[in-house]
């Protein structure tokens, strides 16, 4: 039945583009012609430390454009110390409590959030489902964490510098709605997975093996500013419903 | 499908202009956006050749479109994904319907999604007893409002502050203000709730990619990722020609629709979504459906002349440029697609014969051409649009009717092919006009049905001897430098 549909619907589509009933595939579509992966994979591989540096300029610069913050440190614990400097300057939007939600990240393992902020009596919850519980229960437990924390920790797995965006993939206890819900999203990616534009960004998910093993996954989310509008009258509105505040923290040493 | 009332546009149009509120929302969004949009192109590091690029990418894809939707839904599949082809509104809107109930849905959020209209989804949903709500903060608006959307991407643009704020203070019971940062902060409260206990959630696709099977949606607000998200089925509908090959080449798709939707770099969110939650995943719908819809525009497909307008990507650029936008709105096209793309697109979805002054209405001026990030030939595909209602095309259900105009031209085309007829009649025409000269040599006004011709201004009378006669008395039969030329 499925098929039927499916079949009838293409042969449609095959006699409008005036080919045989019989689709044959056109692999040859996917082999290329790109116009050269290999030349954007090597100004990546061969970029020299001043090139980066240069890099990290134009990447502040765009973010500035969209007031999205960056800030680049030495190390994890530079890195802690501009997240507490945020826990302690903003407030929560919704409820009273300040609470925090990280995704289970081995960069935000170094930084030590729980034990960073212990102090300053803000809890953090770190998204990883226990596998000796229901695994339903355990995303219903997570969702309410997301839903009641003010800010929100991820990682990027790539930060394009041209369009300042950040790359963040799906997987297990990295989850989507941590870069969504919370009023300020912190994202903390280590300086040698910024790539200079789309094009670079591409040609390593497509190209270089290790990213290509991983693929997109089922959701591959591109983040490129605040959350805004500019419905009403077109003025510009941070914080429309995403994060009305995002920080990039990149760890350069 | 959402109703049409191509038939009423110039009515609508009439009335527009005599709106004044109307008048005051439009005036000065286009010159905000439209300079802008130029600008940024001018601003591309490969310059604004790219728009050629881009469309020859679209065109490449359009030409493998059954092996492109193959491979998408293979791929979908594979990871888990549903996908269903619905030929035309009443197959996607039904297969919705049946998803929803399936999982006993009451409430919906929706990204914003134009398919959505075309098919009236809302409709459809609500009928079944399920509250649809809108999230794109425009979107809401025109909902709260009990209206269509007036603009592709900014389908509040005919409102005002001040009504949205009356709106509001009506309808999510807040003190009134016309403040913009206030007005979206109670939708985000509003809407925030409804995102949080939503069981179903409902996005558009923007450009899929058949290489890694994914399609892909595109919002500055963060409220198509809240849709997709966190509700527990997400059901996606995607036109069927909104596809491109190779992952690459999103590089410049992504890139010039930021620029010819809102002169920006870059949206803010741009996700791939190409399943459901994955074994061990955290968040993610349990359940994805990838709905890809027909509706007419295979049709469209097979028509060499046409095919060009399935590159659309969108962005709502041409209508940010368009002078007869810009002065009646969205509404008057009596469609959901409403400016220079919709002049061109909704006439081929709906109907030629019946959306003819959409396409009538246009002056052809080129702004649409120039503002459109994948170089769309609009202005082309309006002519050839008049052609085929002036000639008849049974293709598209479209008689040849013998009109007066018609008449009147094949008339001339006679005439003016037969010399001797030609000279005679100007002959009989300079001794007839005798009696209509007014003062100064010069025709001030002609009798009934030609009156039209001399109600703004006078016309010279006829010499009696046409211009090729002249030549001839003057330079002889041949040999003239002209004809050797």
């Amino acid at each position: 039945m499925r098929n039927d549909r499916q079949k009838s619907f293409l042969l449609k589509v095959r006699q409008a583009l005036g080919k045989p009933a019989e689709g044959g595939s056109s692999p040859s579509l996917f082999d290329g012609p790109l116009d050269d992966p290999e030349a954007r994979l090597a100004r990546y591989r061969e970029r020299t430390p001043r090139q980066r540096q240069a890099l990290l300029e134009e990447l502040k610069a765009r973010a500035g454009a969209v007031a999205m913050g960056v800030s680049v440190v030495g190390d994890a614990a530079a890195a802690g110390t501009v997240i507490r400097d945020l826990v302690l300057q903003t407030v929560p939007e919704w409820g009273s409590r300040k609470r925090v939600v990280a995704w289970d990240h081995p960069l935000l393992d170094e930084i030590g959030l729980a034990e960073l902020l212990a102090n300053d009596g803000v809890p953090v919850t770190i998204t990883r489902l226990d596998e000796n519980r229901d695994a339903a229960s355990e995303r219903r437990r997570l969702r309410r964490e997301v839903e009641s924390a003010y800010i929100g920790i991820t990682s990027a797995d790539f930060v394009v510098a041209h369009t300042a965006t950040m790359v963040l993939r799906s997987r297990p206890g990295h989850l989507r709605s941590v870069s969504l819900v919370p009023s300020i999203h912190v994202c903390v990616a280590d300086a040698n997975r910024l790539v200079a534009d789309l094009g670079e960004l591409y040609a390593r998910l497509q190209y270089t093996p290790e990213e290509k093993k991983q693929g997109l996954t089922n959701c591959l989310t591109f983040i490129s500013a605040p959350s805004k509008t500019g419905d009403i009258e077109l003025v510009m509105v941070d914080g429309a419903h995403g994060p009305r505040q995002v920080q990039l923290v990149l760890i350069s040493p | 499908m959402a109703r049409v009332q191509t038939e009423l546009f110039n009515q609508g149009a009439a009335d527009a202009l005599k709106d004044p509120v109307l008048q005051r929302a439009l005036a000065g969004f286009q010159q905000r956006l439209g300079p802008a949009t130029a600008a940024s192109y001018t601003g591309l590091p490969e310059g604004p050749g790219l728009r050629q690029q881009a469309k020859a990418v679209r065109m490449e894809g359009l030409r493998h479109l059954d092996d492109l939707l193959e491979r998408l839904a293979d791929l979908i599949r594979e990871r888990g994904g549903h996908v269903f082809f619905a030929e035309d509104s009443a197959a996607a809107a039904s297969y919705c319907r049946k998803v929803a109930r399936r999982h006993n849905v009451k409430r919906v959020v929706k990204g914003k999604s134009m398919v959505s209209e075309e098919i009236d989804l809302d409709a459809v949903l609500e009928a079944d007893g399920v509250e649809v709500v809108e999230t794109d903060l425009g979107q809401y608006i025109v909902q709260l409002a009990g209206e269509p959307p007036s603009h592709i991407i900014a389908p509040a643009i005919h409102k005002t502050r001040h009504e949205v704020g009356r709106l509001f203070a009506e309808k999510l019971g807040i003190a009134y203000t016309d403040d913009p940062p206030t007005l979206t902060q109670a939708a985000r409260k509003a809407l925030r709730e409804k995102f949080l206990s939503a069981d179903m959630g409902i996005s558009g696709c923007n450009l899929a990619c058949a290489e890694t099977g994914h399609i892909t949606t595109v919002s500055n607000e963060g409220n198509i990722r809240m849709a997709t998200t966190l509700p527990r089925v997400h059901v996606a509908l995607m036109g069927m020609e909104r596809i491109i090959p190779r992952l690459a080449d999103h590089d410049m798709l992504f890139r010039l629709l930021a620029r010819g939707a809102a002169a920006q770099h870059m949206a803010g969110y741009v996700s791939y979504i190409g399943g459901p939650r994955q074994p061990a995943q955290g968040d993610g719908p349990d359940e994805f459906h990838l709905v890809i819809i027909d509706n007419g525009r295979s049709r469209i497909l097979a028509d060499t002349e046409f095919r060009e307008i399935l590159c659309c990507i969108r962005c709502a650029a041409c209508l940010n440029v368009c002078p007869v936008y810009g002065k009646i709105g969205g509404y008057p096209y009596g469609f959901p697609y409403s400016g220079p793309v919709g002049a061109v697109v909704t006439p081929l979805l709906t109907g030629i014969s019946r959306g003819k002054h959409l396409f009538m209405g246009d002056p052809l001026c080129g702004a649409c051409k120039d503002a459109c990030p994948v170089d769309i030939d609009i202005p082309r595909m309006l002519l050839a649009l008049r052609r085929r209602l002036a000639d008849g095309d049974p293709a598209w259900d479209v008689s040849r009717k013998y009109s007066v105009d018609k008449l009147a031209f094949d008339l001339w085309s006679y005439w003016i092919r037969h010399r001797g007829l030609y000279e005679a009649g100007l002959r009989l025409g300079a001794a007839g006009q005798k009696r209509l000269a007014g003062t100064e040599g010069v025709i001030e006004s002609l009798p009934r049905p030609l009156d039209g011709w001399t109600r703004h201004r006078n016309l010279s009378p006829l010499t009696g001897k046409s211009f090729i006669r002249r030549w001839r008395e003057h330079y002889g039969r041949s040999g003239t430098e002209t004809e050797q030329r």
